[in-house]
């Protein structure tokens, strides 16, 4: 078979993108550890409430400016701890976020970052994420739920 | 001549330069969406 000589420059262009692509995906789930933010962990989603860290939803410091953020999600709401719904976070501080469903598949976004995880019944979703910027950001529900879909809000202020 | 070197004259001869130019324009659009997708993503 004889081929262009262009045409044999754009493949091994193409086939050397598709092997970086490849490598940096590789590197990024074996190397870096970076798993979908729901890996297999269950528990039972009859009696969420009742199992840790569920127990106690809110912000917890586990370290130094490191935080846990534990938040139950049910039709229409984000239980962050209080009823207001708001939760203050210190500019900088590294925050694992804890979250599961009582009911049905919700969303989970802080619009902005790179917060943004599926909750589904049964399963833990965690991420973890470092907040840079100072500022109040919304977390919402971006997978549709039902009637009250579009009211399902909290706000995270990142404090200075 | 053979009918196998005629192709291969004919294969030679074409011009490619255009379609050259726009592949290699496709790919750069690739890279660079990628790059700017992941410079957002270390951003936020």
């Amino acid at each position: 078979m004889n081929m262009h000589k262009y045409e044999k420059i754009w493949m091994l262009f193409g086939s050397l993108t598709l092997l970086i692509f490849l490598v940096v995906v590789g590197i990024s789930a074996f190397y870096m550890g970076n798993n979908p933010p729901s890996c297999a962990v269950t528990l039972d989603p009859e009696n969420v409430r009742e199992q840790e860290p569920f127990t106690e939803p809110g912000l917890k410091q586990i370290g130094d400016n490191e935080y846990q953020l534990t938040i139950v999600t049910s039709a229409f709401d984000f239980d962050v701890g209080n009823p207001d719904k708001v939760v203050e976070i210190p500019k900088g501080a590294t925050v694992h976020v804890v979250s599961t469903t009582t009911d049905v598949v919700h969303g989970f976004e802080i619009a902005g970052t790179n917060v943004n995880m599926m909750l589904e019944p049964g399963y833990i979703s965690t991420l973890t994420y470092t907040f840079k910027h100072a500022g109040s950001f919304t977390l919402l529900c971006n997978e549709y739920c039902g009637v009250g879909h579009h009211l399902m809000t909290a706000t995270i202020e990142v404090v200075e | 001549m053979s009918e196998k070197k005629q192709e291969k004259m004919e294969n030679e001869e074409v011009d490619l330069r255009g379609t050259f130019v726009s592949v290699m324009f496709l790919g750069g659009f690739i890279i660079a969406s990628w790059a700017g997708v992941w410079a957002l993503y270390l951003y936020r």
